[in-house]
């Protein structure tokens, strides 16, 4: 099922299909593993909300909404 | 922190690596530097140089580079580390990966081979690694990669001497450069991230998927994130912190004013041979301030800073980070402020040049200008007198929850500022905000309380030597030359009187606040000065200052305002100067003058319209 990280709940898994080219913290996101074929899982929620964190390639990474809408992923758990 | 001499050296050699992989533990172990290494991404912002010597006796000048993911460049620090390596000063990299997310640390390795061969791997965190059940195999690695990898445990020291060997190998024999062959001359613009896929590692070089250990940290992460229990457990951690802290400082302070006053006695006995102004000067004006702020600011601080460094340590600010960022981001600014607050209590100007951690240019000057709104560790102990004398008549408890309440102020404040200027003075788009969560680390604590107190110790020694006697000298002078029928520090304090009743203070406070203009420290013991009519040496100690105080007419309205006043002022001298490098502009450290100063006005003058 196709979508963007920004609807993946907390303990959901997913795979990365690919970064938005029109973000501007498109390179960031890559170097610190959103890339294709990577699995990321959401790991942590703010208690305000947002951000949230995401296991992804070895590594806890926290993001915005702004920028979990970018991350196109598949999810499969 | 010690200062090796600049020396002769045969080679430089740069330390290069991801944020938070153990570099700095790792440059400390080689060169026997203590550099505080706190745990949360991107602390390094600076370089720092040290030297060691090689197995063969040959000395090694070590810069150790600021963090980075990539080289191509997503902040001006970053931008430090890639400008270095591609500079070519370095000749040799330590290229420092972290054995628990070795695939992601491979796309920096990549980018630092296309600019040089001569790179030797220090894989660190194996022991974390171990811990979870990840293997490394170094020489399978060491054989895809066609380079030396060393398996590292920076803290223990572990994996150094090979490092050391495998260094003097690569510089007595070093690889011919060679252009980046695989695509075209602009290599930092193309190369690095895409080059290398997932698939890069042949199976066998990383065992273990690391869920062991996860488990531990996935429950505290949870627990300090939670919606429900997140907010209140940090307020508890902060409350516990402030209580020690209170507590803990009382007796010392004590003993440290009754030991002053005895040697100060003393002094004013075996000076009595000078002429009394002088006399005066000496042991009123300089001993007397200096002793004031060492007895009234030492015992705080050296409690304070050991438990903030144990919690920086162990990992809890980028969670802060974390829970907070939504205020922040909804003010206009980024959570990264939140670390860069908590660097502005240790000390100001440190959490000014901290802000170069924030990517956005926009909210790197709101974090910049509205740092010293959190008071600093030299203002602690000014709230923590007032409020010990004026509120906490039962103990410690009231003066962590008033201290708390302070810290809270300090935060609310800062971020009704910060949506102020992001609506008005720095519209522009929002940047992103993307932290790493760092896992939890055991901080040493024998270590971090040892080298907390001492350093702040000497630090605080030193500044109170310089800052402290001659503004003492000065108060002294000032107060015995006579113009008309007054000194003219009592001149001083009469004008600016109007101004400070209208804030709920008084002249002689502002006057106080005005000379500490290069450390806060100096507030209470220049207050302390400025009321005190006799110019003998009085006692030194925290209940003669509370009586000094009422005698002056102080009420709990002028406690109030004064905590107001000590939090909301225009920043110290070492600040401003820290904020006009910074920012390189002249209007913007005006502003970050009178941002503070207008606050601070407005909330004391607004605070005694309220109250009788």
């Amino acid at each position: 099922m196709k979508g963007t990280l920004q609807e993946l709940k907390r303990g959901e898994t997913a795979v990365v299909l690919k970064v938005d080219e029109s973000l501007s913290c498109r390179r960031r996101l890559e170097e610190l593993g959103f890339l294709p074929g990577e699995t990321v899982r959401c790991a942590l929620t703010s208690p305000l909300g947002w951000p949230h964190a995401y296991h992804v390639m070895g590594g806890v990474v926290a993001l915005r909404e702004s920028e979990a809408e970018g991350i196109f992923i598949t999810r499969i758990g | 922190m010690k200062q090796q001499k600049n020396r002769e050296y045969n080679y430089t050699v740069a330390l290069a690596g991801s944020p938070n992989v153990g570099k700095s533990t790792i440059f400390n172990a080689l060169t026997g530097l203590k550099q505080h290494t706190g745990n949360w991404t991107g602390k390094t912002v600076e370089t720092a140089m040290g030297y060691f010597d090689l197995p063969c006796g040959e000395r090694i000048q070590l810069i150790d580079l600021p963090g980075c993911y990539s080289l191509v460049p997503c902040s001006d620090e970053e931008a430090v580390a890639g400008d270095f390596l591609e500079s070519g000063k370095a000749d040799a990299v330590i290229a420092v990966l972290d054995a628990n997310c070795l695939k992601r640390c491979l796309m920096l390795l990549e980018g630092i081979t296309k600019l040089t061969s001569n790179v030797v791997v220090a894989v660190n965190l194996v022991d974390e690694a171990e811990r979870a059940g990840i293997k490394i195999d170094a020489k399978l690695l060491s054989e895809r990669l066609s380079l030396p990898v060393i398996l590292c445990a920076g803290r223990s020291g572990r994996g150094i001497p090979e490092l050391k060997k495998s260094l003097e190998e690569l510089l007595h024999a070093p690889k011919e450069e060679k252009a980046c062959d695989s695509c075209c001359g602009s290599c930092t613009a193309c190369c690095g991230v895409r080059a290398v896929q997932p698939s890069f590692l042949p199976d066998g070089v990383i065992t273990g998927e690391g869920e062991g250990k996860g488990k531990k940290r996935a429950v505290l992460d949870t627990l300090l994130t939670n919606r429900f229990a997140a907010f209140p457990i940090m307020l508890l951690m902060l409350l516990g912190i402030l209580y020690i802290t209170v507590v803990g400082a009382n007796k010392p302070s004590e003993w440290l004013s009754s030991l002053f006053s005895v040697i100060g006695n003393f002094l004013s006995g075996a000076l009595s041979f000078l002429p009394d102004m002088i006399r005066g000067a000496l042991v009123d004006g300089v001993y007397g301030t200096l002793s004031r702020v060492v007895s009234v600011m030492l015992p705080p601080m050296a409690i304070f800073f050991p438990l903030f460094t144990l919690a920086e340590d162990f990992g809890l600010l980028p969670r802060l980070a974390f829970n907070l960022d939504r205020c922040f981001a909804c003010c206009g600014s980024c959570g990264k402020q939140a670390l860069t607050m908590c660097m502005g209590l240790g000390c100001n100007a440190v959490g000014v040049t901290g802000c170069r951690i924030i990517p956005g240019r926009k909210e790197r000057l709101i974090a910049i200008l509205t740092n010293c709104f959190v008071p600093c560790n030299g203002r602690f102990p000014l709230l923590i007198a007032v409020i010990t004398l004026f509120f906490a008549g039962s103990g410690g408890i009231t003066s962590a929850l008033m201290l708390a309440a302070s810290i809270i102020l300090s935060v609310l404040v800062t971020l009704a500022v910060s949506f102020f200027l992001s609506r008005t003075l720095f519209r522009s788009q929002p940047s992103h905000f993307i932290l790493e969560l760092p896992p939890y680390r055991k901080p040493k604590v024998g270590e971090v309380i040892v080298r907390s107190i001492l350093d702040r110790t000497l630090k605080i020694l030193g500044r109170a030597a310089v800052v402290a006697a001659p503004a003492g000298l000065i108060i002294f002078v000032l107060s015995n030359i006579v113009i008309g029928n007054a000194s003219v520090l009592s001149h001083i304090c009469a004008f600016l009187d109007p101004l400070g009743r209208f804030m709920g203070l008084d002249g002689s406070i502002l006057t106080a606040f005005i000379l500490s203009f290069p450390a806060n420290e100096l507030v209470l013991p220049l207050l302390g000065m400025l009321y005190s009519s006799s110019s003998l040496l009085s006692d030194l100690s925290l209940p003669a200052l509370g009586g000094l105080l009422i005698e002056n007419a102080w009420t709990v309205r002028t406690a109030l305002c004064f905590l107001i006043f000590t939090l909301f002022h225009w920043p110290c001298s070492t600040t401003l100067l820290t904020v006009k490098k910074e920012t390189g502009s002249r209007g913007l450290t005006a502003l970050a003058f009178l941002i503070p100063t207008a606050v601070g006005i407005l909330l004391c003058a607004g605070l005694k319209l309220l109250l009788p």
